[in-house]
């Protein structure tokens, strides 16, 4: 856009053509108050507070030059009318005076006015002290009202507008603010008004009420008190509270938080200010899940087995309980003996650390960061070889990016990219959305296909045989092999014949192709849908990224959405038994979590340590090795289903309470800083792992480097102090006195982790790189998203290096032998049995177990919602509770990951399952 | 349900339209004939037919009067109090009709028979007072001619239930010193006899509240 | 001087003018079946251009200038019919449509064709429920005898006219509230820009029109520009159906050419008859809610826009009503920002609120009698922070009865306060606090 020049209150300087006159006044210092304008939406012109007087230069009608006056300066023509700033696009030339005694007058009229129907009960208000109208009226409202307070609206104080948000009537100043961030940018149209004039209200009809991910935003842009959070109603004035920067680890986002605390105590969450992750928004999960942090049932010191007692004992016992016995087996049996499982929403420090320890000093490749479930996918490496480029940046894309979002539901699966997706859709991105059902973000996508149940592999194909046809070379920008079997093997497949196995139209294929194609910019993310196809489809989906030229560069590549708030970490730091971090691929692969309890079982692995998973909640064969396991450590925030069965248990401080790094989908490493004190003994994970080591070295003669030679001469803890330890030469350093040090390592040993240091990782870059990093007074006035911990730093796809290869060359699809009728699809919910949300008003919406089936299939079964039902597979049965869903495609049937009491694991072959399914009638 | 019912009708209002949702305002109207009010469970129905998120439907049925979310009367008399009927016998007209009937504006008669209703402007002020039941129009109802009107509207109650309240086939009356005249409708022009006397000055009435500020005849919240 | 020729009020020369057949009989739609075969669509915009018709709504906007503001080849377009009719006195759109309605349907069809659109909708105001009937009777007829639907009299060209009733709320009257209200939504005004003409009904070019205004349309083309501008002045031509209410005699709508002095109006045995009970003219409201009183020394100013506008007033949709003196101005003005409060629809806050506060403290004065010191700057105070500051003219509009009341009968608000007991306390409507 090219500048225009404008004076504002007798200052002259220049801003982009077309920003409105709030915006423009605002780059040259100056503030108009504003209520019903909000930047991230479509101005109203409403609320009439930003009235401002506003000249344009007086044009020659002949000429279209500026009428200059004697003094040789244009001559101005002043509007008759007082003009809204905030609908007003600045145009060259135009002068603007917001200090007038019209504007005043008109400020502070509009400011009586708005207090006539307001209640003035600031005392008792939890927007008090962060109210834009409180502070609005101090800078522009008139010293008093002359309106008579017994003609006040008077209301029912707060009626609930669903479980999490209260709305409190006569607070409300009515400038829709919330209910144009529902249609606008949640598009989840369930607020409204009701009735006109004044006594229009907010109403939420939707059912359940209320019924959106995102509804906490609204009481951040409420410019008054009339959306409040269940979750801090009357908790703590905002004066009171500490802002803390923390980083939520719930879903792949990573979106920036505020832990507001008051001392040792969780107050709210709010959001924090990052364009580049989440903008200012958060989903409700990040909102209102953050209680587990305080639950009462949070571990406090280390347990330790007493025959079928866990009972409390010292760190130092517990340590050295571990330490001696894994010391002792790893001399006798070898590391192979011993296995780790480690969260993916751990931080990076913990996971690396975690991998040395089992790697460097007990020679154990038997790591993964999954529970074994047969459900788990592969893991995605692809996504960081091909994942967006450095420098990648969504608040910036619109027009000139396409984006292809394949079998992915983002509002259960990582809800805030529904926000960012639309709202680059809305900047004019050609959003793409192919699922094999309806998910909310094809109502926002340019196209939305459906591929057919079992179709998504010949659909990803069918685009991929589109762009071979329309094939150049100079969109191969990275190293490939396989090129010449992918195009044989492709070409030899008739693409109507494609396009038929897929269900989606031919020109819909070459549609999608001819958009990634002409784009400048282009995107494919998947979910956790396409994940479960098997890895054919996610290579086809990389295929597809490279042959459009897609990849190796900022704001182009995969994003795949992983569970887990640190997956990406947890691959990238090699918490898996194939690969050192950086993706170096080990020779001797150790065992992966789905290898591990049969190796359990069958004493193969005799020690297991799981640091804050849960597999013994959800896997029966995970229960049943560990139960008989020689000896199990678990390192948790809870006494978990799995921890229940431990030798030891440790307690591990949380997200809140520990610094540390994490990596989102987009391969953005943010720090996070803890909060508060651990919470009773806990200790954050890599702590407890060096605890661990450091005994380890003292009990252990340490192999040098790189030897394979088993250990020898373990003592027992009494005695080591007498023992001769033999000290390598190059002693395993584990003597890290902070996390940053460990973070420090990462960056000068991960490839690709180079430069990630935290004076790094704190750059809030340059005014005008990503949107704002100083709290706005006039916008958001109130509402603090100030971010001064750092925007975090995204690291590069692997194929930009240079030196990675990808392989094009297309592996078969996964053959299912097994002709059961239906395909069953484990479905992830952000409010489904994710154990954090304990503690949390989101607990109530943890649906009771179900499993979802089409219209179609329904009445063929004559099975209504609410029947029990019976699936079978070639695993086993289960039984559950039909939920008909009418627009579920036939053939398909869905149920929820990791709900409480319902028992998936015991149907599940693979990721996906083939069932029959029958009604149970008693 | 009205799909049921009303399937081609429903269909022939949608396709006048190049966006389904303009369709809201005529299935409410039916929805409201069909169901004697707009209840919570018909506000939904028409949002489920024109796929509309329900709080939109609401919102529609909250903003304007013609949509009733309450029960009301087998005739919603709607009284016009606005300049000019005001100085020329509403206020008048509306103490007669509380008289007979007991009840205050925005009330119902306990035999569910009128519910009253003050309105503004009806547009037709050269006959003043002017009164619509049901959307009917009512002309020179002066306050002498209330209790005419009431009997001849009570005597009509069972066409009023059949027609509906939402002036589907709606007419316009004349109400005479001692009878209501029915005007047809493609009837000649008729040059008007102005023969109703002028009513006398306006005397405040003994109960003169305009209805609308008073806390309890304030739509309740729908929450 | 009552016309010997109506242009609008056909039945007053032709009683059986509601009949299709009369209609017909009496030339009705031919002037469409000329225009289609013989007149380009800019051939007719430029004739309505030229016999200077103004727009009845309200703004007196040159209709041919408006429909000139359409987009080149953007299709398709709307043709909308403004039957809002809402605002106190005025009530001439529905008796066209009741008496005249096969002209209006001509002039919508005739319009539509001018301006090359394809839909016409006639938005009703929702109480005209009786009236609505009738127009769809009526454009039945015309669909039966092959004026509207497809390939209209072999032309090749395309119209549909639909009547489309609103549900109770003056606000849609305003063009881009109605718009709103067509498409579904509650009736709230837009922002403009964009203009209808360029984003209107659905997003597409839009115009919009008054009946009163669309039913000239076919007695301009039938007749020619100079025909209909030998009525009326050089910058209002024609002839305007002034809706005429209040304390006169023969309260009614009666048709005169522009230019006629009120009093011929108010006064005239074929007109207004002269006040009741030959009491004095005290306000004359001359355009409709929103037009500022004039008063008996007013009443030699001419109808016409300039004439009104030049008097401090405007002639608006020229609904008159003349109100005597028994009435008391602070009540008059309560009861006209009464209506306007009703039909606020709550976009913005100085509407909203403004209305609120003005009724709340003209009630307490005008029907509760109890003044109080401050009550007279306080209620210039309110206006002002309205005036010039809402988001449509509905608010605007609602300035206009207490300045206008403040203006010319001060000693009435003076007379309330001094009067009034103090002792009666702060009126009825307190509302406990707890
Ligand atoms: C609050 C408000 C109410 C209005 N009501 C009506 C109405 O009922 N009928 C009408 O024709 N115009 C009404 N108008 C004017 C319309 O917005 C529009 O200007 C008019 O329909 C244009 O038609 P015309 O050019 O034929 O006058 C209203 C305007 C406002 C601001
Ligand atoms: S002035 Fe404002 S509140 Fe009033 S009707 Fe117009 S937009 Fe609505
Ligand atoms: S009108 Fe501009 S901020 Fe509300």
């Amino acid at each position: 856009m090219p500048d225009v020049t404008i004076t504002v209150d007798g200052r002259t300087f220049s801003v982009p053509a077309g920003t409105n006159v709030v915006d423009a006044a605002r780059m040259g210092d100056v503030a108009i108050p504003v209520f019903c304008y909000h930047p991230r939406m479509q101005p109203v012109g409403m609320c009439r507070m930003c009235l401002v007087q506003i000249g344009t230069p007086k044009l020659d009608p002949a000429t279209r030059q500026p009428v200059r006056g004697d003094d040789g300066r244009p001559v101005i023509v002043m509007m008759p009318k007082l003009q809204t700033g905030c609908t007003t696009p600045v145009s060259e030339g135009m002068v603007i005076n917001t200090v007038s005694d019209e504007v005043k007058f008109a400020q502070k009229g509009v400011l009586e006015f708005l207090l006539t129907s307001h209640p003035l009960d600031c005392p008792v208000c939890d927007k008090g002290g962060e109210c834009p109208l409180q502070n609005l009226t101090m800078q522009w409202g008139p010293g008093k009202s002359r309106f008579d307070y017994n003609d006040k609206v008077h209301f029912e104080k707060p009626v609930p507008l669903g479980d999490l948000i209260l709305l409190d009537r006569e607070r409300c100043i009515l400038c829709s603010r919330c209910v144009r961030f529902q249609d606008e940018l949640a598009g989840d149209p369930v607020l409204g008004f009701d009735n006109r004039g004044r006594n229009w209200m907010i109403i939420s009809k939707s059912d359940p009420p209320f019924d959106s991910k995102f509804s906490g935003n609204t009481t951040d842009i409420c410019p008054v008190g009339a959306l409040t959070s269940a979750d801090f109603r009357f908790k703590a004035r905002v004066w009171e509270v500490n802002s803390k920067p923390a980083v939520c680890t719930l879903c792949s986002v990573g979106c920036n938080l505020s832990l507001d605390m008051r001392h040792e105590q969780l107050m709210r969450v709010m959001p924090r200010e990052n364009g580049a992750v989440n903008d200012i928004w958060i989903c409700d999960k990040g909102r209102f899940a953050h209680r587990f942090i305080e639950h009462e049932s949070r571990l406090t010191t280390p347990l330790i087995r007493k025959g079928d007692q866990l009972v409390e004992a010292t760190w130092e016992e517990a340590l050295a309980l571990v330490a001696e016995k894994l010391a002792a087996l790893q001399s006798s049996r070898s590391g192979s003996a011993i296995a780790g499982l480690a969260s993916p929403r751990l931080s990076n420090e913990d996971l690396y650390a975690f991998q040395r320890l089992f790697r460097e000093q007990l020679l154990s490749n038997n790591l993964d960061h999954t529970i074994g479930s047969p459900a788990d996918g592969d893991y995605d490496d692809l996504g960081a070889l091909l994942g967006v480029g450095k420098g990648t940046n969504l608040m910036g894309l619109g027009a000139g990016t396409t984006v292809l979002l394949v079998g992915a539901d983002p509002e259960e699966e990582a809800p805030l990219y529904v926000l960012r997706l639309r709202a680059m859709a809305q900047r004019g991105a050609r959003l793409i959305v192919a699922n094999l059902r309806p998910t909310k973000l094809e109502q926002a996508a340019g196209l939305g296909l459906r591929y057919r149940v079992g179709g998504e592999l010949a659909f990803a194909r069918a685009i991929l045989r589109e762009l071979l046809t329309r094939m150049s070379s100079d969109r191969l920008t990275v190293k490939q092999n396989g090129l010449d079997q992918l195009r044989k093997q492709l070409l030899a497949l008739k693409p109507e014949e494609l396009a038929e196995a897929a269900g989606v139209d031919q020109a819909q294929v070459a549609a999608v192709a001819t958009a990634l194609l002409d784009a400048e910019h282009g995107i494919i993310m998947y979910g956790s849908e396409a994940r479960s196809a098997g890895p054919a489809l996610v290579e086809t989906l990389g295929a597809i990224a490279v042959l459009s030229g897609k990849v190796g560069r900022a704001n182009s590549g995969l994003i795949p959405l992983l569970p887990g708030g640190n997956q990406r970490g947890a691959l990238d730091m090699g918490v898996r038994p194939d690969a050192r971090p950086g993706y170096a691929l080990l020779a001797q692969r150790g065992l992966s979590a789905r290898e591990l309890w049969g190796a359990v079982r069958t004493g193969t692995v005799r020690a297991v340590w799981i640091a804050g998973l849960d597999p013994a909640a959800t896997l029966p064969a995970a229960r049943e090795a560990l139960a008989n396991a020689e000896f199990l450590v678990v390192q948790d925030l809870f006494l978990t289903e799995t921890a229940r069965l431990a030798d030891v248990v440790l307690p591990a401080a949380s997200v809140a309470e520990r610094d540390g790094t994490y990596t989102n989908a987009e391969r953005r490493v943010q720090r996070s800083r803890a909060a508060r004190m651990p919470h009773g003994q806990s200790r954050p994970d890599w702590q407890i792992i060096q605890g661990v080591a450091q005994l380890l070295g003292e009990l252990t003669v340490v192999p040098a480097r790189g030897s394979t030679d088993t250990a020898k001469g373990v003592q027992s803890a009494k005695s080591r102090r007498e023992s001769t330890v033999a000290v390598s030469s190059e002693p395993i350093r584990w003597d890290y006195l902070t996390v940053g040090e460990l973070a420090a390592e990462i960056a000068e040993r991960v490839p690709t982790y180079a430069g990630v240091t935290y004076d790094a990782l704190a750059a809030t870059g340059k005014p005008g790189d990503w949107g704002r990093q100083v709290n706005e007074a006039v916008f958001y006035d109130g509402t603090n998203y100030e971010n001064t911990e750092g925007v975090g730093l995204a690291l590069p796809a692997l194929v930009e290096s240079g030196r990675a290869t990808v392989n094009l060359a297309p592996r078969p699809a996964l053959a299912s032998g097994d002709d059961r009728p239906l395909l069953l699809l484990v479905q992830p919910l952000a409010y489904g049995g994710d154990p954090l949300l304990r503690g949390s008003l989101l607990e109530r919406q943890i649906p009771r177990p179900y499993v979802a089936i089409s219209q179609t299939d329904a009445e063929k079964l004559n099975i209504r919602s609410g029947d029990r039902i019976r699936l079978d597979s070639a695993a086993g049965e289960l039984l559950s509770v039909a939920r008909v869903v009418a627009d579920l495609p036939a053939g398909l049937v869905m149920a929820p990951a990791d709900l409480p009491g319902q028992d998936l694991a015991a149907v599940q072959t693979g990721t996906r399952t083939r069932v029959s399914l029958v009604k149970i009638v008693t | 349900m009205l799909l049921d019912t009303h399937q081609s009708e429903i269909e022939a209002i949608i396709a006048r339209y190049a966006q389904k949702r303009s369709a809201v305002l005529p299935l409410l109207y039916l929805a409201q004939d069909t169901y004697g009010y707009l209840n919570p469970a018909a506000v939904r129905e028409v949002a489920a037919i024109l796929d509309l998120p329900a709080t939109d439907v609401f919102e529609v049925v909250g903003f304007y009067t013609l949509f009733y979310d309450k029960p009301v009367g087998t005739w919603m008399l709607q009284v016009c109090d606005d300049l000019p009927c005001c100085y020329l016998g509403a206020e008048e007209l509306l103490t007669a009709l509380k008289r007979t009937l007991g009840i205050r504006e925005d009330q119902t008669t306990a035999d569910g028979m009128f519910t009253l209703q003050r309105v503004k402007c009806l547009a037709a002020c050269d006959r003043a007072p002017v009164v619509q039941a049901n959307l009917d129009y009512l002309y020179d109802v002066t306050a002498e001619r209330a209790d005419l009107l009431l009997a001849n509207l009570r005597a009509r109650a069972a066409e009023a239930k059949q027609r509906g309240l939402s002036g589907r086939s709606a007419e316009d009356f004349v109400v005479e010193t001692d009878r209501l005249s029915h005007m047809s409708r493609d009837a000649a022009y008729q040059e008007r006899s102005f023969t109703i006397e002028p009513p006398p000055p306006p005397t405040p009435p003994a109960e003169l509240d305009s209805g609308y500020d008073l806390p309890q005849f304030r739509r309740a919240s729908p929450l | 001087m009552a016309l010997s020729e109506y242009i609008v009020m056909r039945e007053l020369n032709h009683p059986d003018i509601n009949q299709f057949a009369v209609y017909r009989r009496l030339g009705g739609w031919d002037a469409y079946a000329t225009a289609l075969r013989e007149r380009t669509p800019a051939a007719v915009v430029q004739l309505v251009r030229e016999a200077g018709l103004r727009g009845r709504g309200g703004a007196g906007f040159p209709t041919g200038v408006k429909w000139g503001f359409l987009p080149k080849g953007v299709f398709p377009r709307y043709l909308l019919c403004n039957c809002d009719e809402s605002e106190p006195g005025t009530f001439n759109n529905h008796q066209i449509i009741d008496r005249n309605p096969h002209q209006l349907i001509e002039g919508v069809a005739l319009s539509a064709y001018a301006i090359e659109s394809n839909t016409a909708y006639i938005y009703m105001r929702g109480e005209f429920a009786a009236a609505a009937l009738t127009l769809e009777r009526a454009i039945a007829e015309a669909y039966q005898a092959g004026f509207l639907g497809r390939n209209i009299l072999g032309t090749g060209y395309d119209l549909d006219i639909y009547v489309h009733r609103g549900a109770g709320a003056y606000i849609c009257g305003e063009e881009t509230a109605l718009m709103e209200s067509l498409e579904g939504k509650i009736g709230q005004p837009r922002l403009k820009p964009p203009f209808p003409a360029v984003a209107g009904l659905y997003g597409k070019p839009t115009i919009i029109n008054n009946v009163e205004t669309l039913a000239n349309v076919p007695r301009i083309v039938e007749r020619g520009v100079a025909w209909y501008r030998s009525y009326g002045t050089e910058k209002s031509p024609g002839t305007k159906c002034f809706s005429l209410s209040g304390h006169v005699n023969r309260p009614g709508n009666y048709e005169l050419p522009f230019g006629v002095p009120l009093r011929e109006l108010i006064e005239s045995p074929e007109y207004g008859g002269g006040m009741r009970g030959g009491r004095k003219v005290k306000i004359i409201i001359p355009g409709g809610a929103s037009a500022p009183w004039l008063t008996a020394k007013h009443l030699d100013v001419p109808l016409d826009y300039e004439g009104v506008a030049a008097a401090g007033s405007m002639l608006g949709s020229g609904a008159v009503i003349v109100l005597d003196e028994t009435v008391k101005a602070p009540h008059v003005a309560y009861k006209m920002d009464e209506f306007f409060k009703h039909e606020s629809c709550g976009k913005c806050t100085p509407c909203r609120e403004g209305t609120h506060w003005l009724v709340k403290v003209l009630h307490r004065m005008a029907d509760e009698g109890h003044g109080e010191a401050g009550d007279i700057e306080t209620l210039h105070g309110i206006y002002r922070q309205m005036a010039g500051n809402c988001f449509c003219l509905l608010g605007e509009s609602a300035v206009m009865p207490i300045k206008s009341a403040l203006q010319l009968f001060p000693e009435e608000f003076e007379t309330i306060i001094e009067t009034s007991s103090r002792q009666h306390g702060r009126g009825k409507h307190v509302i406990p606090l707890l």
